[in-house]
């Protein structure tokens, strides 16, 4: 059998697509199962066998988005008929609608921390790997070392000196807390991924402004940040994944005001039997801003994942 | 429009001394090369005339400005990068406008300018073209552009033409001594290829080992080498360097290498010691009578 680096013959194409489309499944299966079970009825989700078709029903979304109490059936015949199509759900299950849940507010915090740290993240990083990257900095690779061994441990082994910490100034369970707490944990990933792609932008371009009569100022802002616009996408998307999902120091460092959406999806479980629609709804929302946000970046995330690997 | 003056130029990075003490003048309008070969601190120069580098030490004058620490943007130069250096993310017309734009220039008279550069060195129709799929020499072309939009005081290149296939160089250097004649401005010229320096130079400054090792006119230079450096340098084939050792009398026109007496065409002054003897092949002829 002969190879071809430069040419796959048709049969490699074909095993190559049969494998990578088994890996898209294999990989989507969870995703699809969740999406659907958000929109069966509690009955359906706990099915056995599974059901995979259904009938489709909003209940998860309502028992995700609303607070409700049981009432007597006496108490129930008394009220008004339903006027909405959520007021009808729940009364099937002898239940009214008491006000909405937190979820909209947890995932508001977990929209504010995700994007907030992102960003932060972002700007920080860049300045400081075109510092690295430009500028002579008394002792360097010392100093990109440093940066780089703060992710050589867990960051959650530190967990309890930073709930100590937070709790003295005051950060815990607030935005700002969390937001410093995850650019923190990024910045180093910035750093060290930003200057891969401001080293891969040639310094003519800056002499060249420079010359042009800008400042290094107005050469950066207008030469090497559009340049640099592939890796500061995908850095950003790293960064916005790991705030956006993290699990650990979200339980532990907030309760209230600043509870991001994953400590708080779990506990929609609790209340009065196991509600999986309702979680596996939360968890569908939950998805979509990445999705949508990764999807937009798509093409420069790819790029990012490959960039330096091949001299252009 | 200017005269630049460089005098006791140093620089050093760290331990290393890329110019030592370097000293010329570039002359009004003259088309100015630095020649020599790689490392010998040329592109150092040309940048600190730039304000690309800040020298250890010196000055240097533009238009009889003391410029030295000035920032490149306050120098009202041009420079031609060797990879070119426009930028990716802009078009054409946009990279030849650049200079202007941050001159605070209106659009109108921006765009004006643009076209009449664009004109000169014929690539009005590239205008709205992004530079990602331009061939090289329209690349060099809009780099020249860039250069010349802004009416600078002097222009300066380093290896213009280095990124360009040779049957292609020729050409553009010839269109680059041109647009110099017509422009009338004062261009410093990198190159380590010692015949361009010799055809498109007014004036040469070789360089070795960070030390200025000549100046003058081309032809000078070639008839008159002032180091064994020089002589080897310039001229291809390379000079012939016999060394020998012998008596030179004062007055005298002949030198004896190995019992041969040659004739030279200059009367020497009296010497001893340790002397080279350089010929160029072309005043070498061959003569089948016993000598």
């Amino acid at each position: 059998m002969s190879f071809s680096i430069t040419e796959p013959s048709n049969r490699q194409k074909w095993i190559a697509g049969v494998l990578v489309i088994a890996y898209a499944l294999i990989t989507l299966m969870p995703l699809a199962w969740i999406i659907a079970t958000g929109f069966k009825t509690p009955a359906d989700a706990i099915a056995y066998p599974p059901k995979v078709i259904f009938e489709p029903s909003l209940e998860g979304y309502v028992n995700l988005f609303t607070s409700r109490s049981r009432v007597t059936p006496e108490d129930l015949a008394a009220l008004p008929p339903p006027e909405t199509f959520y007021d009808q759900i729940v009364r099937q299950y002898d239940m009214v609608i008491t006000g909405p849940s937190k979820y909209g507010e947890r995932f508001v915090n977990s929209i504010i921390i995700g994007f907030g740290s992102t960003f932060l993240s972002v700007f920080l990083g860049t300045i400081a790997a075109y510092a690295f990257s430009r500028f002579k900095v008394p002792l360097k690779d010392d100093l990109l070392f440093f940066i780089l061994s703060t992710r050589m441990m867990p960051p959650i082994a530190v967990a309890i000196p930073i709930f100590l910490m937070y709790r003295q100034l005051g950060l815990s369970d607030t935005h700002l807390g969390m937001i410093l707490l995850y650019t923190a944990v990024n910045l180093s990933l910035s750093v060290w991924l930003l200057k891969g792609f401001i080293d891969e932008i040639p310094i003519e371009y800056e002499e060249a402004a420079l010359i042009d009569g800008y400042t290094r100022f107005q050469a950066f802002y207008k030469v090497v940040l559009p340049q640099a616009a592939t890796g500061i996408a995908s850095t950003a998307i790293f960064c916005l994944i790991f705030a956006w999902n993290e699990y650990a120091f979200a339980v532990l460092l907030t309760s209230g005001t600043a509870q991001t959406a994953p400590p708080f999806i779990p506990t929609i479980i609790g209340a009065g039997g196991k509600d999986w629609p309702a979680v596996a709804a939360g968890a569908t929302l939950f998805l979509l801003p990445i999705m949508v946000f990764t999807i937009l970046l798509r093409k420069h995330l790819l790029r990012g994942i490959t960039f330096g690997a091949v001299r252009k | 429009m200017a005269q630049i003056i460089i005098k006791n130029l140093r620089k050093e990075f760290g331990a290393f001394t890329a110019v030592q003490s370097s000293s010329f003048t570039i002359e009004d309008g003259e088309f100015f090369m630095l020649l020599g070969p790689s490392g010998c601190g040329k592109t150092t120069t040309l940048r600190m005339i730039a304000g690309l580098e800040l020298p250890t030490s010196g000055e240097i004058y533009i238009d009889g400005a003391e410029v030295s620490q000035k920032p490149a943007s306050q120098r009202d130069i041009a420079f031609v990068f060797q990879m070119f250096a426009l930028y990716p993310h802009m078009n054409v017309r946009k990279n030849i406008s650049y200079p202007l734009v941050s001159q605070g220039m209106p659009s109108a008279q921006v765009r004006a300018k643009v076209s009449e550069v664009a004109g000169i060195l014929g690539i009005t129709a590239l205008l709205d073209k992004p530079v990602s799929g331009l061939s090289g020499g329209d690349r060099q072309r809009v780099a020249l552009g860039r250069a010349i939009v802004r009416d600078p005081s002097c222009f300066l290149m380093d290896e213009p033409l280095g990124a360009l296939d040779a049957e292609f160089r020729e050409h553009m250097a010839l269109e680059l001594r041109a647009l110099h004649d017509r422009m009338g401005a004062t261009t410093v010229y990198v190159t380590h290829d010692q015949l361009e320096a010799m055809q498109m130079g007014d004036k040469i400054v070789v360089m070795n080992h960070g030390v200025v090792e000549q100046f003058g006119k081309p032809q000078d230079i070639y008839d008159w080498p002032a180091t064994t450096f020089v002589a080897k340098f310039i001229g291809s084939p390379a000079m012939n360097l016999l060394e020998f050792n012998d008596m030179v009398g004062n007055g005298a026109t002949s030198v004896r290498l190995h019992e041969t007496a040659i004739e030279v065409p200059e009367i020497l002054t009296g010497t001893n010691g340790n002397l080279t003897f350089g010929v160029r092949p072309e005043h070498l002829h061959l003569d089948d009578t016993a000598g």
